[in-house]
């Protein structure tokens, strides 16, 4: 494969995640977590979107759940697949190598992310001025515009220098290591992380009440190998209608 | 008193009078909530300067006094932190009937029952409640469940895997919202027990979590992959110990593993990172040693 990262490719991955990272409106909020989008986004950059699909994919999987309620996130699994990806397109690791380095970097992002909540506490100094004179603007400026572009501008600064820097020395690094047996470790490590990232999703979704619809959902998978996810879905979905009518029916006629 | 008095009381009557607060005021309000949501967020207050410039055109529309205006303003600039849409939308939705309802008491009277401390006492009381439910609902079942969905797409390089999961996401968190605010805004704080308390909340977040750990026994079986390539006896006896094990349940090991890390999560402490490491070091171990 070989690609070389171009300033212009950088660039345009570091717009991406500045964007994410300053949370431009609610929307960004599945953007921090997913890796897949911005597997996208450097996919479509990098002219290979089916390989960093792929690469989104291994990273999500061990990233599946990093907390994340009220900003106490402990990785941000966009800003590891940002500048994982193109090190897997960059021919470093393959996708599920990438993800034993994607971790320390998620780590990391979490940190950079935090940064920014310091940034803004001046502006809000700034605003209580601002609320004081009832200058409406001035608000605007304090709340809105200043924490985003700051926000912007330095995440976009610092990514750029990454991608551009850290990817071909991550990729030469990659390259080194996947040699012999170590790039066998990595990519059983990487594999297996990924039961790290769904034991944190089941920790998310259910309570010890609701682990028999994971056992159901675990032998329905090995008995129809091959069903699409959305026919899972629906399934799902069904049992779960069933389950409530059978458990809740005179609680809900109580509030009707 | 000459017809210019009379015009002139009149207009400065105008002038003083809270302004009624329409459903588009309100609509509005979450719109700006929605965009600045987490621009602002800071250490000491997180997200107060959201919510303040969500609410400044209602707050503006209702407070002709500017002293009053300024101690309004003030009192929305300390800490606020909630859930995006549950929490976002129902309480900018009840603050702005709160605040309608304290304006105009405030300019017939001179004075109203409801308190700066009780709007103060009420943001505070809900935002907690009503993230934990929405953080719940929303970031930990919901998104992830649209994810899991896409996984597949994505690994066979459809972009429908990405694009879907997101999009369906933000509309889905912009349209519950605006439900929400509209709801608060209508029957006040009612709405907010009903959401926490109500029989039909719980039931619709039951069965989301139904919907949400049913796709994560699907992923495990499909995407956790850890095998072991040891063999058994020699020879033409030769057997592989992985077919031997998956022909007790396919996907034993990963499976054992996955529930393993997750009493470890529910029983001990939740530290992704922390078991992540572990685990690296166990599984690279076991890989180095040809165990794996």
């Amino acid at each position: 494969m070989n690609f070389t990262l171009s300033i212009w490719q950088a660039l345009l991955i570091a717009l991406w995640i500045g964007l994410v990272l300053s949370r431009f409106s609610v929307a960004t909020l599945q953007l921090r977590f997913t890796t897949l989008m911005t597997a996208l986004v450097v996919g479509l950059v990098m002219r290979d979107v089916p390989t960093a699909l792929v690469a989104g994919v291994a990273i999500q999987l061990a990233l599946f759940n990093v907390g994340g309620a009220g900003g106490s996130a402990s990785g941000e699994p966009a800003f590891a697949a940002a500048i994982m990806v193109p090190v897997v397109l960059s021919g470093g690791l393959n996708p599920y190598q990438s993800v034993v380095i994607a971790l320390p970097i998620a780590v990391l992002g979490s940190y950079l992310y935090k940064a920014r909540f310091k940034i803004n506490t001046s502006y809000m100094k700034a605003a209580d001025i601002k609320a004081e004179e009832l200058d409406e603007a001035g608000l605007t400026r304090e709340i809105i515009v200043k924490p985003l572009l700051t926000s912007l501008a330095i995440y976009t600064v610092l990514m750029l220098v990454v991608l551009y820097l850290g990817v071909p020395l991550l990729t030469l690094l990659g390259e080194s290591l996947v040699q012999g047996r170590l790039g066998h470790v990595l990519d059983v490590v990487g594999r297996g992380l990924a039961a790290v990232g769904l034991a944190a999703g089941m920790v998310a979704m259910g309570k010890a009440k609701h682990l028999p619809f994971f056992f159901v959902g675990y032998v329905v998978a090995i008995l129809l190998p091959g069903t699409s996810m959305v026919t899972f879905a629906i399934l799902a979905g069904a049992i779960a209608f069933i389950y409530i009518l059978a458990s809740d029916a005179d609680a809900l006629k109580s509030s009707d | 008193m000459s017809s210019n008095t009379v015009q002139d009381t009149l207009k400065e009557e105008a002038n003083t009078t809270p302004e009624e607060i329409t459903k588009k005021d309100v609509k509005k309000s979450w719109f700006r909530w929605w965009f600045a949501n987490e621009i602002p967020h800071s250490v000491d207050r997180y997200l107060a300067g959201s919510l303040l410039w969500a609410m400044m055109p209602i707050l503006k529309k209702l407070y002709k006094d500017e002293d009053e205006l300024k101690r309004v303003y003030q009192r929305y600039l300390v800490y606020y932190n909630t859930n995006a849409t549950w929490g976002g939308g129902l309480v900018i939705g009840i603050l702005s009937d709160m605040e309608e309802k304290r304006a105009k008491q405030l300019h017939e009277t001179g004075d109203s029952m409801i308190s700066d401390s009780i709007i103060d006492t009420t943001k505070e009381g809900l935002m907690g409640s009503l993230a934990g439910i929405g953080d719940s609902v929303d970031t930990f079942t919901v998104m992830y469940t649209l994810i899991a969905i896409g996984l597949p797409w994505a690994l066979n390089g459809n972009i429908l895997g990405a694009l879907l999961p997101w999009v369906v996401f933000a509309l889905y968190q912009f349209i519950i919202g605006s439900t929400f605010t509209q709801m608060g805004n209508a029957i006040g704080t009612k709405a907010a027990s009903k959401v926490v308390s109500g029989a039909r909340s719980k039931v619709i977040i039951d069965g989301l979590r139904i919907i949400g750990i049913f796709m994560m026994g699907i992923l495990v079986a499909n995407y956790v992959d850890i095998s072991t390539p040891l063999t058994w006896g020699s020879g033409q006896d030769q057997q592989s110990i992985q077919a031997m094990l998956d022909s007790v349940l396919p996907g034993l090991i990963p499976l054992s593993v996955t529930l393993g890390i997750y009493y470890y999560f529910t029983k001990k402490e939740f530290n992704v990172m922390k078991v992540a490491l572990i685990v690296s070091i166990v599984l690279g171990v076991l890989a180095a040693i040809g165990i794996l």
